[in-house]
C-alpha cells in the first residue's frame, strides 16, 4: 500500500511517477503527482519535463476550467509517462506547479483502491478471467 | 523615442481603450500590466471547456515489468 501524502489537508493520494523522453530515452523518477479522480486530464509539472529536455508547444494549447469556475492555459508535450506498470506515450498538458496532477485519462486505466480510513492507497490486481 | 501613455482594460479578451484615441495602423504598443501577477496558481480538478480536445489525447499503453525502464 502507498501512503496519503499528510501535506493535504485533509490527507491525499499522491504518487511518484516516472517521465521519458521518447527521442532520447532520458527520464527522471520521483516526479511528485497528486490522484484526483476530478480532473479530466493529467497535468504534468513542467520543470521535470524541462530536465529530459522535452519542452512544451508553444502553440497547442487548450482551456481548463476549475471546479470555482476559473479558467486556465495548459500547453501540450509529447513524452512518455510511466505510472505503475504501464507506460504511456503521446500528448500531455504541462503547467507551472511543482506538483502534478494524474486525472481520470490515466486513472481510468488502472483498478485502485482508496482506502481512507487507513490514509493508503494501492492498485487491485484484477482476478484472472475464469 | 516618444512615448504615449493610454489606460484601457481587458474585456473579452481584447484590450479596449478608456480613451477616444484612434492609433494609425500597425503602431507598436507595449502592454504594461500593474498589479497583477501570471496566474500560476494550482488550478484544482481541471477540466476540458471543449471536451472534443479529448481526443488529442488519445495514447499508446505499454504494460511493462518494474524493472524495464
Amino acid at each position: 500500500m502507498r501512503k496519503y501524502s499528510e501535506t493535504y489537508s485533509p490527507p491525499a493520494p499522491t504518487a511518484i511517477i516516472k517521465l521519458r523522453n521518447p527521442e532520447t530515452l532520458e527520464s527522471v523518477a520521483d516526479v511528485p503527482m497528486l490522484l484526483d479522480s476530478g480532473s479530466d486530464l493529467t497535468l504534468l509539472p513542467r520543470r521535470f519535463c524541462n530536465v529530459i529536455g522535452v519542452e512544451a508547444s508553444s502553440k497547442e494549447c487548450l482551456e481548463l476550467e476549475s471546479f470555482d469556475k476559473t479558467t486556465s492555459i495548459a500547453y501540450y508535450i509529447r513524452l512518455d509517462l510511466i505510472f505503475l506498470n504501464k507506460l504511456f506515450r503521446g500528448n500531455f498538458l504541462v503547467y507551472d506547479q511543482s506538483e502534478g496532477i494524474i486525472g481520470r485519462d490515466i486513472l481510468n486505466e488502472f483498478s485502485i483502491l482508496f482506502d481512507g480510513p487507513n490514509l493508503e492507497w494501492d492498485e487491485v490486481q484484477a482476478p484472472p478471467l475464469r | 523615442m516618444q512615448i504615449t501613455t493610454i489606460e484601457g482594460v481587458v474585456k473579452n479578451g481584447q484590450i479596449l481603450l478608456s480613451e477616444d484615441v484612434k492609433l494609425p495602423e500597425s503602431t507598436k504598443v507595449y502592454v504594461l500590466v500593474p498589479d497583477v501577477q501570471r496566474q500560476t496558481a494550482r488550478i484544482m480538478s481541471p477540466r476540458l471547456v471543449d471536451k472534443e480536445r479529448m481526443k488529442d489525447f488519445d495514447r499508446e499503453i505499454i504494460e511493462i515489468e518494474d524493472e524495464e525502464i
